[in-house]
C-alpha cells in the first residue's frame, strides 16, 4: 500500500480550496477521505495526479463545489425550519394575547393594555418580520421580493400605529398617514404594473389592486385630518375657558358672602383647582391648552397630582357629608373623575377637567342657597 | 441493485447517527466503507452527501468530533454526544415506523386496484 506523503496532501488541500472547498471542516474531511481511497486504489501505473484526478471525479456531479453548496443549503434549510417553527409560535402568542386584551377591554378587567401592547409588538417587531423573512426565502424574482419588503413595512407602521393610537402615545397620525402613502403611492402602483401585464394574474391582480384602494379610503375615512383635529381643539379649548369664566365669576360671587361657604367647600374647591392647574401643565407646559392624554394615567404617574387627586376625593367625602342633610348640594362621586373604581373615570383630560370645574360650580352653589 | 440516492437521502442522517451509536468513533470513510459491507454494496454513500450531513450533524450539537493527526493528514473521528444518542433513538423509531407505513401502502394498493 502507498502511503500519500505531506507533499502530496498539500496538493490535495490546495485543489480542493481551488474547486471552492471553502469550509475547512469539509476540506479536511475529504482530503483524508481521498487520501484513504488512493492509500487503498493507487497502483504504481498511474502517476498521483492521474490517479487522483480520477478519485476526485467520483465525488460530484458537474463540479467540485456542489458538496459545499450542500453543505450551506442543509444550514440554511435547518434555519429556515427554526424561523418557520417561531413565526407560527410568535403568531400564535401574538393572537392569543390581541384576544385575551379585547377580551379583558370589553369585561373591564385589568391587564387589557399590557396584554394589547404585548400582542401588537410581537406581531409587528417578531411576527411579521420572520414572515417577511422566510417569504424573501421562497421568492427568486427581485420585483416580487422588493413587494414583500414594502408590504412587510407598511403592515409593521401600521401595527404600531394602531398601537400608538390605542396607547395615546404621540406619533399615530403621522405613522397611519406613512403607512397610506406608503401603500397608495408606491406598492400599489408597484404590484399593480408588475402582475397586470401577465394574463395568469391579471384578474388577481385587479382584484387585490381594488381591495387595496378600497381599504385605503376606508382607512382615510376613519382618520381626522390635521384641519378638522386643530378645530376640535379648539373646540374644546374654547368650552373650557367658557366654562372658567363661569367658575371664576362664581367664585368672586362667593368671596362676596364670606359668611356662606364652609370650610368643606373651601377645600373641595381649592383641591380641585390644583388638580386642574396639575392637569393643564400635563398637557401643555403650562399653557391653557387641552392636549387629548389620558388624564387618569397622567394623575398616577404624576407625583403632585397623584396627591391632589386623593387630597380631592378625601374632601369631597368630607364636604358630602357635611352636606349630607342637604341632596341637592351633595357632589356625585360616579360618572366622574372621583369613581375611584371606573377605569374610564378619567380617560381624557378635556372631560376630567370639565369634571372638576362642573365640581368647583357644585361647591360655590352653596353660597346661593 | 445499487439503491438511487433519492432513496438514501432522507434516511442518510439516520443511517450516520445508528453507525455511531453501533461502532462508537468512526471517520468518513470508514463510515461509507461500513455501509458498504453491511449492505452488500447496494447502499454506497457518496462523498458529497456523507460530508455536508457530518458537518450538519456536527453543527447541531449531536455528534462530537475528535482529531488524530496522521502527518500533515487530519482525520476526523465523529461520535454521537448525549443528545445524539438520544436523538439517534428517535430517529430509528421514526424511520422504522416510516418503513412499516410504507410497507403497509405498497401492500395494499394492489389490494385496492
Amino acid at each position: 500500500m502507498i502511503s500519500i506523503n505531506d507533499e502530496q496532501f498539500d496538493f490535495i488541500l490546495n485543489d480542493l480550496s481551488a474547486q471552492g472547498i471553502d469550509t475547512e471542516s469539509v476540506r479536511m474531511n475529504l482530503a483524508d477521505h481521498i487520501c484513504c481511497i488512493l492509500e487503498q486504489e493507487w497502483s504504481n501505473d498511474t502517476d498521483f495526479k492521474t490517479q487522483y484526478q480520477a478519485v476526485l471525479r467520483r465525488f460530484y456531479r458537474k463540479h467540485l463545489n456542489e458538496i459545499e453548496e450542500e453543505t450551506h443549503h442543509l444550514l440554511t434549510n435547518k434555519n429556515y425550519y427554526v424561523m418557520k417553527k417561531f413565526m407560527i409560535i410568535s403568531g400564535i402568542v401574538a393572537s392569543v394575547l390581541l384576544t385575551l386584551g379585547v377580551t379583558l377591554k370589553y369585561l373591564h378587567f385589568p391587564g387589557a393594555a399590557v396584554c394589547i401592547t404585548l400582542g401588537t409588538v410581537i406581531t409587528s417587531l417578531l411576527f411579521l418580520p420572520l414572515f417577511a423573512t422566510l417569504k424573501l426565502r421562497e421568492q427568486s424574482k427581485i420585483k416580487t421580493k422588493i413587494l414583500v419588503i414594502i408590504g412587510t413595512l407598511a403592515s409593521i407602521l401600521l401595527t404600531l400605529a394602531i398601537l400608538f393610537k390605542i396607547q395615546h402615545w404621540p406619533g399615530a397620525n403621522a405613522m397611519g398617514g406613512l403607512v397610506f402613502v406608503i401603500v397608495a403611492f408606491v406598492y400599489l402602483p408597484l404590484y399593480f404594473f408588475s402582475y397586470f401585464r401577465d394574463p395568469e394574474t391579471r384578474v388577481n391582480t385587479i382584484i387585490t389592486s381594488i381591495i387595496i384602494v378600497l381599504s385605503c379610503g376606508l382607512f382615510m375615512s376613519l382618520t381626522l385630518t390635521p384641519s378638522t383635529e386643530r378645530y376640535l381643539q379648539e373646540r374644546k379649548n374654547a368650552s373650557f375657558q367658557l366654562t372658567e369664566q363661569l367658575v371664576q365669576n362664581e367664585l368672586k360671587f362667593a368671596q362676596s358672602k364670606q359668611d356662606v361657604i364652609t370650610d368643606n367647600a373651601k377645600l373641595v374647591f381649592n383641591a380641585a383647582e390644583i388638580l386642574k392647574k396639575q392637569l393643564v401643565e400635563l398637557g401643555k407646559g403650562g399653557q391653557l391648552l387641552i392636549e387629548d392624554f389620558q388624564a387618569y394615567d397622567a394623575i398616577m404617574n404624576h407625583k403632585a397630582a397623584n396627591e391632589a387627586w386623593t387630597a380631592l376625593i378625601k374632601n369631597v367625602l368630607a364636604y358630602n357629608q357635611s352636606v349630607g342633610e342637604k341632596p341637592e348640594l351633595v357632589i356625585p362621586t360616579t360618572l366622574n373623575i372621583l369613581a375611584k373604581n371606573e377605569p374610564h373615570a378619567g380617560s381624557k383630560a378635556f372631560e376630567t377637567l370639565n369634571d372638576l370645574q362642573q365640581i368647583q360650580l357644585k361647591v360655590l352653589q352653596q353660597s346661593i342657597k | 441493485m445499487i439503491y438511487s440516492s433519492e432513496l438514501i437521502k432522507g434516511t442518510l442522517k439516520t443511517i450516520v447517527l445508528k453507525l455511531l451509536e453501533d461502532n462508537g468513533r468512526m471517520y468518513g470513510y470508514e463510515i461509507t466503507q461500513k455501509v458498504k459491507d453491511l449492505t452488500g454494496d447496494r447502499i454506497q454513500i457518496t462523498e458529497g452527501a456523507l460530508y455536508p450531513t457530518l458537518h450538519v450533524l456536527e453543527e447541531d450539537g449531536l455528534l462530537v468530533t475528535d482529531v488524530e493527526y496522521i502527518g500533515k493528514r487530519v482525520r476526523k473521528y465523529y461520535r454521537l454526544s448525549n443528545e445524539g444518542k438520544a436523538k439517534t433513538n428517535e430517529k430509528v423509531s421514526e424511520l422504522r415506523d416510516f418503513i412499516g407505513t410504507i410497507q403497509f401502502l405498497l401492500d395494499l394498493k394492489p389490494q385496492n386496484s
